[in-house]
């Protein structure tokens, strides 16, 4: 792009809404996933709808591919720039623009914080239920993107249970409206179909979403193991048995003992193997039902003592332990990889070891922090990416990882999304004719490839072989 | 092709017993109908469709496509019915994997033993396949608990066109990878692939169900009465009123934890209090009694019409209707509505066709001033083309047309059967 | 000036303590100057970012580099939402020390920095007069006429045109070496108690440091201020001044360390009114070397800094004195960065403001009563837009509150809060909590005098 298109889109997005300095725009090479950086040309943090569109229309007209960013939270490399490539960000599109406490729904702009919708309507005893554990920071539009998830997805189900509509910009700067009627879609369901989608079918700016009511009584238990075992079969026979708590999750040791070290120390004891966190909601009655089956369950299964939080403090105290665990791990190393695998959960126990084993093999540090209900895994390993031989065993690891979830009947990603992290393991996850079929909606919403260009699906899995931007490897990229 | 020939190629795909006839509802046009007897079958009446520019109608049992347009061009239906039974049950992970053309009931009974719930529970069961609920979308009278089909579609195996299997999502409760082509082709009315298999997200069987019925004249009670019970903190299963003027049937039904429901029977009897004839069903009897209700939802045929809206503005929106009603019609029409899910059903019941079709199209052209959205789905032929022409307006209809033909490119799958000619 | 030692580019920052953040990015929402601009680059994670690739030698220390390193308000929000235990404010202090020698900056600045830095601040004679003479400013107009008309610095004027008016001489004395405890209490001795005076506070807020010791002596202690104490060294620190930092933290050592000739026993409190310096007092010893010797005195100083509002709150929850202070419109809370970020004092200011029966006038909640009001040291007098900025959205709370007078207990927050509310044309009164507890400490008759009185009767 030369200096005129700059400065066309200067005039769009105004002074405080592009980073073009070569050294301001250092902190946008990488999202969440800091082994993957690649820095981009152009920032651009459009505060509307319109800038959006406008911005997306020069880009089009330039062919400039777009890499579109929330809060650089994800795991996965989603939001990993591409050569000579603007990354549009939504970080200044905050505001909250209807709340409906009686039909119970927000529109709010796509760079909202996860956390500050619920803050908006908490005084109506509503809240919007997927939890990312990033949710302070992670925005709306990039849950969108990612289809995230969360500890209490267990329950309410992953973002795309809760988006009622969309409006969207296209590749060419369309603004469209996929906002649906309250009920049904109207003809296909392009709002479930563009929830997940890693921004390659285009820029979502404005969101409505479902709020759900706070239930009436909230029991949040924590059962102590002396090993990361017993844990991972105690959850499996909670869903065995169909017990419905609205979460379910699994720390380990080594994760224990990194947010014990933190501010956000939750209490949880640090000499237990594993512990277990669950959560029931509902009417009191239902609640200690429920709650008294799972207890069984614990001793059942040799939990050495239950904790029951005695109020919404420590509750919330044992929930930030959880959500903090991933950046606590700073603390043990420089780096973290977060795998993010699917299981049945039937063989939640059985994945878990073979985790522990493929660390082992590879001498890598392994801390496991998982959302135990939902059959998704969290093998996180820490390392130091300054090390080239350690970063060589670390994808390795990852890929074996994830190739033997897939092959006991799980998934490359539960909720981080694919990203670039896992471009290589689709076609282990999938026939070159489910990627070809991908291949063909993307390019409904995106003929000329370039909203997220070699993201998500590997191209060389698509049957058509058009000018396309070329995306690359992690490998390439972490080299 | 002539209809001759057409048959005897029908007939090398699985033998003549595979062969029958099938009247499409919206056009009364008779079609041949293939039953294949397997997978492999379908995958060559494709090709075959492919090679030969035919257009086909995919079906289950058939009975929902009452609900959808004529088709520009059908050359033959294929039924899925053929294509049954489990393929996977994991009771200790709470998920099925299922062939399109089992049936509901069928599905049922096989999780029902593993101690899970199906959702969506939608009416007459045994004549719904499970294939034929994911393409049309169809939400169960258990929606307010569960919400629709689609949250719950947790993977789908589809043939496309031309014959090429392609699966998308998996059979796991959580799964992010790759698009949610499951969600694209949850709803799209046999329009864009053949779904062969799907996986399901399954739920646990209720310690045990109540359900409350009352009567009363007054549309505007019942609403209120349900209104308050969904003030409640509970999670309902159903709460509906069906009826005529003069009579509506409430309907509210529960389930979950035997302590909790004992223990909450009364704050519900204090919202219906209002109501005549209460009754209170439990166990067994609750069951018949909300199955009665969810399949009383089809006699007289599917729904001509659904209005759709947010819960707060269905009392204004239903007046609306029943005033523009009031001046074309003579006798109040038949309704199904449930409030919290915001959705009114309304029957209709002048007799003659023609009258009839003129009456939908000035509602239609009352709901466009007030810009309330009502759906369609009936099957009278001369309303197709008044319809058809105000989906244009529909928006992304364009994105939609794109998927369908790239989806589809030979047009194998009949077109004009949904919204705007798609 | 020494040559600078040339410095490689990883003793450019704190190499060391980058490798902690993970990018987790539970600091974007916390931090002042991201809320600003929802640029990632001045996000903490951002400059963190930024120091490591200038470690790695990924990127050449340039003007933007140092722009986004000024930037920050070094509140330290960001410190306490880190699960990674990121310790942003030192990581400032050096990212900026190492600035200062790369790139010298104009000869003005450095001339005013020198002026402030090693002249004015550490000296108290130099800081009184400097009292008087922006009294007379102040008083003749002439920094009114200065922000208008001034080639130069002028936005610094008006920042100083805004500055509270400072007392007249006979109200800006120091405190007496000795005051004894008022009264007689519950706690069976008397406690001595050291109080820390700072620079600028008998000059600017003599009023809050009047306060402070009187509250301290009527909840029995008596109160001993060391002349030799002037200057902490917080805003050096956070400047870019390490050096000076350190000078001035070996006086305040020596100042403070027990000797005959001084009241001060190794286990004397050093009660501190300002949050920025007792924040800065209790972390002393980062500017150390573990090896150097100073790196233990200071440990041993930092043992004994209470913040005004840490040594009051237990003593009024043992003598549970009837405080009462009727007030015509709603207070509210706004706690300094440095005291609920830098000490992780959150509770007992409001153990104190709870122990005060305010009658009908309740005590309101500030919206983001956390987060910071862009003084952040001389910071808005260094940067007064991105000051004025940052103070917005609290002076938006503020007004939705509906509170009339707003209490803090930061000389710094303290004088930001009234020239934004004189700016908006607010009418709040803006106090430190020492005053307020004064003030209804003064009100209310302690029971113990009361028994005193009754029993001379």
């Amino acid at each position: 792009m030369n200096a005129k298109v700059h400065s066309e889109l200067r005039a769009i997005v105004g002074d405080r809404g592009i980073v073009d300095s070569p050294t301001r725009i250092v902190p946008y090479e990488s999202d969440g996933l800091a082994i993957l950086r690649q820095r981009p040309e152009l920032v651009l943090l459009p505060r509307t709808t319109e800038e959006t569109a406008a911005c997306m229309q020069v880009l089009h007209r330039e062919g400039v591919p777009i890499v579109p960013r929330g809060a650089g939270t994800g795991l996965a490399g989603g939001a990993t720039p591409v050569e000579g490539g603007v990354v549009i960000g939504l970080a200044r599109m905050r505001e909250v623009l209807e709340l409906n406490v009686e039909d119970r729904f927000a529109r709010v702009q796509a760079g909202l914080v996860n956390a500050s919708l619920t803050r908006a309507c908490e005084k109506h005893d509503l809240f919007y239920a997927p939890d990312p554990s990033s949710q302070r920071a992670c925005t709306l539009g990039g849950n969108i993107a990612a289809n995230s998830g969360g500890p209490h997805c267990f329950k309410y189900g992953n973002t795309t249970q809760h988006v009622l509509g969309l409006v969207i910009v296209t590749h060419d700067g369309e603004v469209l409206e996929l906002t649906e009627s309250d009920v049904e879609p109207l003809g296909y369901d392009l709002v479930g179909l563009f929830v997940g989608s890693e921004g390659t079918f285009g820029i979502a700016t404005e969101i409505k979403l479902r709020l759900v009511r706070r239930p009436p009584v909230v029991e949040t238990l924590l059962a102590i193991f002396t090993d990361l075992d017993s844990a991972c079969e105690t959850a499996t026979k909670m869903i065995a048995r169909r017990l419905e708590p609205s979460a379910i999750e699994i720390l380990d040791k080594l994760t224990i003992q990194a947010v014990e070290d933190s501010v956000f120390a939750a209490g949880y004891p640090r000499e237990a193997g594993a512990v277990l966190l669950t959560e029931v909601e509902g009417l009191e009655e239902e609640v200690s039902a429920t709650s008294e089956d799972i207890r069984a369950i614990f001793s059942e299964c040799g939990a050495i003592e239950v904790r029951t939080a005695r109020d919404d403090a420590e509750r919330l105290s044992l929930w930030a332990g959880r959500k903090g665990a991933f950046g606590a791990m700073g603390r043990v190393a420089p780096d973290l990889y977060v795998a993010d695998a699917c299981v049945p959960r039937t063989k939640l126990g059985a994945m878990v070891q073979q985790t522990v084993e493929i660390a082992k093999e590879l001498n890598l540090r392994l801390a496991t922090v998982f959302h135990a209900g939902d059959g998704n895994l969290h093998p996180n390993i820490c390392y130091d990416r300054r090390d080239q031989d350690e970063v060589r065993r670390v994808l390795e690891a990852g890929r074996r990882i994830l190739e033997s979830c897939v092959d006991a009947g799980g998934s490359l990603s539960g909720e981080h999304g694919v990203g670039l992290e896992k471009l290589e393991q689709m076609e282990y996850q999938f026939a070159a004719e489910d990627l070809a079929t991908m291949c063909l909606v993307r390019d409904v919403w995106d003929p000329d490839r370039r909203l997220n260009p070699g993201k998500l699906i590997p191209l060389r899995a698509c049957m058509e072989t058009r000018a396309a931007f070329i995306g690359k490897t992690p490998q390439d990229i972490a080299r | 092709m002539t209809t001759g020939s057409l048959t005897d190629q029908l007939a090398t795909i699985a033998g003549e017993s595979a062969l029958s006839t099938w009247t499409e509802p919206s056009s009364a046009r008779e079609l041949p109908l293939l039953t294949p007897p397997d997978e492999e079958s379908c995958v060559r009446a494709l090709q075959l469709a492919t090679e030969n520019q035919l257009a086909l109608i995919p079906i289950g049992l058939g009975g929902k496509t009452s609900q959808t347009r004529a088709a520009k061009r059908a050359d033959f239906a294929l039924s899925m019915r053929g294509v049954a039974g489990v393929e996977a049950y994991e009771p200790g992970d709470g998920t099925v994997t299922v062939r399109a053309g089992t049936t509901m009931s069928e599905l049922q009974a096989v999780v029902n033993a593993g101690g899970h719930r199906l959702t969506p529970d939608v009416p007459l069961p045994d004549r719904s396949t499970i294939g034929g609920v994911i393409a049309a979308g169809q939400s169960g009278f258990d929606r307010l608990r569960f919400g629709p089909i689609r949250n719950h579609v947790l993977g789908l195996r589809v043939l496309l066109g031309d014959g090429t299997g392609a699966l998308t999502g998996g059979r796991l409760v959580k799964n992010v990878t790759g698009y949610d082509l499951q969600r694209l082709y949850a709803g799209s009315r046999g329009s864009l692939c053949l779904i062969v298999e799907a996986s399901l997200r399954l739920f646990p069987l209720p310690e045990s169900e109540l359900v409350f019925t009352g009567q009363t004249p007054s549309l505007e009670l019942a609403m209120e009465s349900l209104r308050r019970a969904g003030e409640l903190p509970l999670t309902w299963d159903t709460l509906s009123i069906a009826g005529q003027s003069g009579c509506y049937r409430v309907l509210a039904a529960l389930s979950g934890r035997d302590a909790m429901l004992s223990s909450h029977r009364s704050n519900v009897d204090a919202c219906i209090a209002e109501l005549d004839s209460l009754q209170t069903f439990e166990g067994e009897l609750a069951r018949t009694a909300r199955d009665s209700a969810r399949d009383a939802e089809l006699t007289g045929g599917w729904p001509h019409l659904r209005l759709l809206c947010r819960p707060s503005e269905l009392s204004r929106q239903s007046e609306l209707i029943f005033s523009a009603l009031r001046e074309l019609s003579e006798s109040p029409p038949r309704i199904q509505v449930h409030p919290r899910i915001a959705t009114l059903d309304l029957w209709l019941s002048e007799p003659d066709a023609t009258r009839r079709s003129e009456q939908l199209i000035e509602l239609f052209e009352v709901a466009a001033t007030h810009s309330l959205h009502i759906e369609w789905l009936g099957s009278q032929r001369a309303l197709a083309q008044e319809l058809a022409a105000s989906d244009t307006t529909t928006p992304a209809l364009r994105l939609m047309t794109k998927l369908q033909s790239s989806l589809d490119p030979a047009g194998v799958f009949a077109r004009g059967r949904f919204l705007g000619g798609l | 000036m020494s040559p600078a030692k040339i410095r490689t580019s990883e003793e450019l920052v704190d190499y060391a303590a980058t490798l902690d953040c993970i990018h987790c990015g539970l600091c974007l929402e916390t931090c002042p100057t991201y809320q600003l601009t929802g640029v990632e680059t001045s996000s903490p994670r951002g400059r963190i970012h930024l120091m490591r690739a200038v470690a790695e030698n990924n990127l050449v220390p340039d003007d933007a580099y140092r722009d986004e390193m000024e930037f920050c308000l070094v509140c330290r929000h960001c410190e306490s939402v880190c699960p990674a235990g990121v310790r942003m404010g030192e990581m400032m202090s050096v990212a900026r020390d190492s600035m200062h020698e790369d790139a010298p900056r104009s000869l003005g600045v450095r001339l005013a920095r020198w002026l402030g830095f090693r002249v004015l601040l550490p000296n108290r004679a130099a800081l009184r007069i400097s009292g008087s003479l922006l009294r007379f400013a102040q008083k003749s107009g002439l920094l009114r006429w200065l922000a208008e008309h001034s080639p130069v610095a002028r936005e610094q004027f008006a920042a100083l045109a805004a500055l509270p008016t400072v007392a007249p001489a006979n109200l800006r004395r120091m405190l007496p070496a000795r005051s004894p405890a008022i009264g007689s209490h519950s706690s069976s001795q008397t406690s001595v108690v050291s109080m820390f005076e700072g620079c600028v506070m008998p000059e600017l807020y003599s009023q809050v440091n009047r306060a402070t010791e009187t509250v301290l002596t009527r909840l029995g202690a008596e109160v001993c201020t060391n002349p030799a104490a002037v200057c902490c060294g917080a805003l050096h620190a956070h400047n870019g001044d390490l050096a000076g930092a350190r000078s001035l933290a070996q006086k305040l050592i020596n100042a403070y360390e027990p000797r005959e000739s001084t009241e001060d026993s190794a286990s004397t409190p050093i009660v501190v009114n300002s949050a920025g310096c007792s924040a800065h007092m209790k972390e002393l010893a980062h500017l150390f070397d573990s090896a150097d010797p100073w790196h233990a005195r200071a440990e041993a100083l930092a043992k004994r800094i209470v913040d005004f509002s840490e040594y009051v709150a237990p003593r009024l929850a043992e003598e549970q004195p009837d405080l009462r202070l009727d007030l015509s419109a709603p207070i509210t809370w706004d706690n300094p960065c440095h005291l609920c970020h830098g000490q992780s004092i959150r509770e007992q200011p409001l153990d104190i403001l709870r122990s005060i029966d305010f009658g009908s006038n309740a005590f309101v909640e500030l919206e983001g009563s956390e987060s910071c009001c862009g003084s952040a040291g001389i910071y808005s007098a260094l940067r007064p837009q991105d000051s004025a900025d940052i103070l917005d959205p609290k002076l938006d709370a503020l007004k939705d509150s509906g509170a009339k007078l707003l209490i803090t207990s930061n000389p710094g927050c303290q004088m930001q809060w009234q020239s934004g509310i004189r700016r908006r044309g607010l009418d709040v009164e803006v106090k430190h909590l020492a005053e307020v507890l004064d003030d209804a400490l003064s009100r209310s008759v302690p029971e113990s005098e009361l028994d005193a009185n009754e029993r001379g009767e």
